[in-house]
């Protein structure tokens, strides 16, 4: 009766016990010898916010039952468990009931570190609390050690009876029954008890999302005595808001500000804001459609995808970040359909966007006036230098950007997709002003031809091409194999012969493996890119081009710090970028990297003509 | 054994769990390889989706934490579907692994790199290598046939007091595992695995430890679970700070679409 009442009790204070169990009292060999039976009430145990720790037990029988509240609960419940130790068989029963009432227990901030036990029988039951000091506590904490006690068999199958389990030490049985709805051990030392609370994010989502994407610092030295720059500085900054109005639309207005700064002879400093993704975005069960500036990269290749034809390309970092990092947001309209394993992408571009090139006085700008050279031409042409010198440069920007689809398939081994598209590539193909051109036919000089000309002496032209191409993956092992190819219609060219801009077709191919050795914490990923371009034009741009290129990753000490080799050789033309880093990703978020870059080649390749360049850098980023 | 409904779980922080058998059904007598088949297919529910928590634990440093949503969804006899959904740290926020283990033994993984903008395709069958930096190796995240390893129990043990089945697994084919054995201590009344040695030759390399469980919505729920890494003394803490079972995800739920927009995944989330 005095049980009942204190169960109710208990229940009435919001305690829900749910299960009750008998257990012997502890063998004579144990240091609390309870003279009484021992009854644990199990309590239902959940998880949530607040979890108030608090165990009751009773511990005793008929006679005088105490009720005691221990601290640090788990720890202490589960002491109290080993006080209810089954004793050998054939034992005597004990003199009195001691029950454990176990409450249920919550998780969060608020945690009481007490446990109340009721020792003692039905008749004349006590309440006790236990904490850290108390005897019994300590006593407990002896009985609890060396509680893993094996009993195993032989580990060979034929050595052991598999169907007869050998019997369970009764010293070491503990009172976990299947009826409780929890249970929980003591941690090992040096391992809280308590679990730490997190909110999990909001399945609605807040109305409006202010985050930081994306920011970088860095900088460093230019190590080449023939560089164009002390040092090199660089700042990024990526944030804004998303706003989820319901399930279905969403906007983002983000933007991005990047700044630079290279002291030197001339100092260079730059700042810009531009838009990041902007967009209205509709989505349901079977389609998303986004309207603004994003970024849409097609094709399956890491490094340079053939199918990426509608993409603008940032190509004001020369310095390697990841391929969406070499993207710049455009404005564009895609609507995406979904069936089963089967996409349906379709991507229009109504405003061609040039790449993004650096300003002309920057490091890394495709044309050195200062040099008289442009990246690609040859170096040794005297009228390409003294144009390139003296002459001034305009992107054709105008127009039509391009649309195409794209059909993919994800599927039980293999992964394909098939795209056609037409579109203006953003990277420029510089153009001799045609008024130029004509006065250096009739002989003229330079200079002179360059003063006859009205407008820009060069213009960067973006032709339009129409793209059809094929991309596939799968994995075997440890391997991951991407390929992909396209058949570019008007693949442009400047012609040597008058500095004119030409086109043909083109085939541009990609073979990428990706290796994961086991247990190496290791990734190499290489990737193999040809283009031929199948016309009889001499161009400054070679026909044919190979390339190779690639990432190295090894983490050590469980992923805080990181080696990277980022490289791209190429097979037919001397050309070498290689750039080993370091990094540091101890603080969550965050990444400190030490990288250098080093630029080597022919004077027409990329690395020829930054190799003055080579620079070493200490770069934070944040991300989020 | 301890594939799938154990390591995955464990891994996920949903559940390292079955449903409790009634006292009258505690499977004495068992061979080996039925507790094994009792703990792979114990009930888990239709699907599930639980809020994780990995805390990376080195001793005299700070610890490193991950966030995670996962969802799971059982469509039958080896057809398991998952979709882990990183939330935090910020520089892997929003990285998705869909994993589709088929019921050939087949599986398929896709890894979406927010950095990337892409969804790739990534081997499925790699073992060694650790999970995002933890104590788990990739084999720990993969589904195990209880037919991959041969079982035998070893005896009773227990684990803090509370009695267990020792259950010790070895590879078939030694090639296709990390591990040569693994040694569980298995809680008959739940199923739970309440401790789990990995070893490498005869030596321990890791070991696996329920701290605490919970029975939601019927299912035994793994909440609590330490890795170590017997070795470096490293620790990976895996709590579920919440999980629903029988969420109802759809069908289409597993699948590019989902990976590459993660806000299709809030409406299933948990309040």
């Amino acid at each position: 009766m005095h049980l009942r009442g204190i169960c109710l009790i208990f229940l009435a204070m919001n305690i829900n016990v749910m299960a009750s169990q008998s257990v012997a009292v502890a063998p004579p060999q144990t240091q609390i010898q309870p003279p009484e039976e021992t009854h644990l009430l199990r309590p239902k145990l959940r998880q949530g916010k607040h979890r108030p720790g608090v165990i009751t037990a009773v511990i005793g029988s008929s006679s005088p039952a105490r009720v005691q509240s221990l601290e640090k609960t788990d720890r202490v419940r589960l002491q109290l468990r080993r006080v209810a130790v089954v004793p050998p068989q054939n034992q005597a029963q004990p003199l009195e009931e001691t029950h454990l009432l176990r409450p249920k227990l919550r998780q969060g901030k608020r945690r009481p570190r007490v446990i109340t036990a009721v020792i003692g029988s039905s008749s004349q039951a006590q309440v006790q609390s236990f904490e850290k000091t108390d005897p019994l506590r300590l006593q407990l904490e002896q009985r609890r050690r060396g509680t893993r006690t094996d009993t195993e068999h032989s580990t060979q199958p034929s050595e052991a009876p598999t169907n007869i389990p050998a019997p369970i030490e009764p010293q070491t049985q503990a009172q976990i029954d299947s009826s409780a709805n929890s249970f929980s051990f003591t941690p090992p030392e040096g391992i809280s008890s308590a679990l730490t609370a997190t909110e999990a994010p909001s399945s609605s989502g807040g109305l409006i999302t202010a985050t930081i994407d994306d920011a970088i610092i860095d900088g460093g030295p230019l190590v080449a005595s023939d560089a164009a720059a002390d040092a090199a500085f660089l700042g990024v900054l990526k944030a804004g808001a998303l706003v989820n109005l319901n399930p279905n639309w969403q906007i983002s207005a983000k933007a991005r500000v990047e700044g630079r700064y290279q002291p030197g002879s001339d100092d260079f400093a730059d700042i810009f804001i531009e838009p990041a993704d902007v967009f209205l975005r509709f989505r349901n069960d079977t389609a998303r459609a986004t309207l603004g500036y994003q970024k849409a990269v097609w094709g399956r290749l890491d490094f340079d995808a053939p199918n990426d034809l509608l993409s603008v390309t940032d190509g004001r970092r020369a310095r390697e970040f990841s391929l969406l990092d070499r993207r710049v947001s455009t404005p564009a309209a895609r609507l995406e359909l979904f069936k089963g394993d089967y996409k349906l992408d379709v991507l229009v571009t109504p405003f061609f966007q040039a790449a993004r090139l650096p300003e002309e006085d920057d490091i890394w700008s495709p044309i050195d006036r200062e040099g008289g050279r442009i990246l690609g031409a040859p170096t040794d042409a005297p009228l390409v230098s003294f144009l390139a010198a003296n002459g001034n440069f305009e992107d054709d920007e105008s127009g039509f950007g391009g649309g195409g689809v794209r059909l993919s398939h994800t599927g039980r081994g293999f992964d394909y997709a098939l795209t056609a598209q037409g579109g203006r590539p953003s990277l420029p193909v510089f153009e001799l002003n045609s008024a130029v051109a004509a006065a250096l036919g009739t002989g003229v000089s330079p200079g002179v031809a360059l003063a006859a000309a009205d407008g820009p002496t060069f213009v960067g032209r973006h032709p339009f091409t129409g793209s059809f191409g094929a991309d596939a993956s799968t994995a075997f092992g440890s391997v991951t194999l991407r390929t992909e190819a396209a058949f570019l219609t008007d693949a442009a060219a400047t012609r040597q012969a008058d500095l004119a801009v030409v086109t043909g077709p083109s085939v541009d191919a990609g073979l990428s493996l990706e290796y994961l050795p086991d247990g190496l914490d290791l990734a190499l990923t290489t990737q193999v890119n040809v283009s031929h371009r199948f016309d009889d034009e001499i161009t400054f741009e070679p026909a044919t081009r190979l390339f190779v290129n690639g990432l190295i990753s090894k983490s050590f000490a469980r992923e805080r710090w990181e080696t990277r080799l980022s490289y791209n050789i190429g097979v037919l033309s001397e050309d070498y970028y290689v750039s080993p880093e370091l990094v540091f990703k101890g603080f969550s978020g965050s990444e400190f990297s030490l990288v250098y870059f080093f630029f080597e080649g022919e004077p027409t390749s990329f690395g020829g003509f930054f190799d003055a360049n080579d620079m070493v850098v200490l770069r934070w980023r944040l991300r989020n | 054994m301890l594939g799938r409904k154990f390591l995955v779980y464990a891994a996920l922080s949903t559940v390292l769990a079955a449903f409790g058998l009634p006292a009258s059904a505690q499977p004495d007598g068992l061979s080996g390889e039925q507790l094994a088949e009792r703990v792979y297919q114990r009930p888990d529910g239709n699907d599930s989706v639980a809020f994780g928590r990995m805390e990376l634990l080195k001793e005299g440093r700070s610890p490193r934490v991950r966030e995670f949503y996962s969802y799971t969804s059982d469509s039958g006899p080896g057809e398991i579907k998952s979709l882990i959904r990183f939330t935090a740290p910020g520089d892997i926020s929003g990285t998705g692994l869909l994993s589709l283990d088929r019921e050939s033994g087949a599986s398929d993984q896709w890894l979406y790199l927010p950095d990337l903008g892409r969804v790739r395709r990534v081997p499925s069958n790699r073992r060694g290598g650790r999970f995002v930096g933890s104590d788990l190796f990739y084999e720990d995240l993969q589904d195990r046939e209880v037919s991959a390893d041969q079982h035998h129990i070893a005896g009773k043990s227990d684990y803090q007091g509370t009695p267990c089945t020792l259950l010790v697994s070895t590879p078939v084919e030694p090639a296709n595992s990390t591990y040569t054995k693994r040694r569980a201590c298995i809680h008959e009344p739940t199923l739970l695995a309440l401790f789990v040695e990995f070893y490498l030759e005869d030596k321990i390399i890791k070991t696996i430890e329920t701290l605490q469980a919970e029975q939601i919505q019927t299912f035994w729920t793994a909440t609590d679970v330490l890795i170590t890494d017997a070795e470096s003394g490293h620790r990976t803490r895996m709590t579920s700070q919440q999980v629903v079972y029988n969420r109802g995800l759809p069908e289409g739920f597993f699948s590019q679409k989902t990976l590459e927009d993660p806000e299709r995944e809030r409406a299933y989330r948990l309040e």
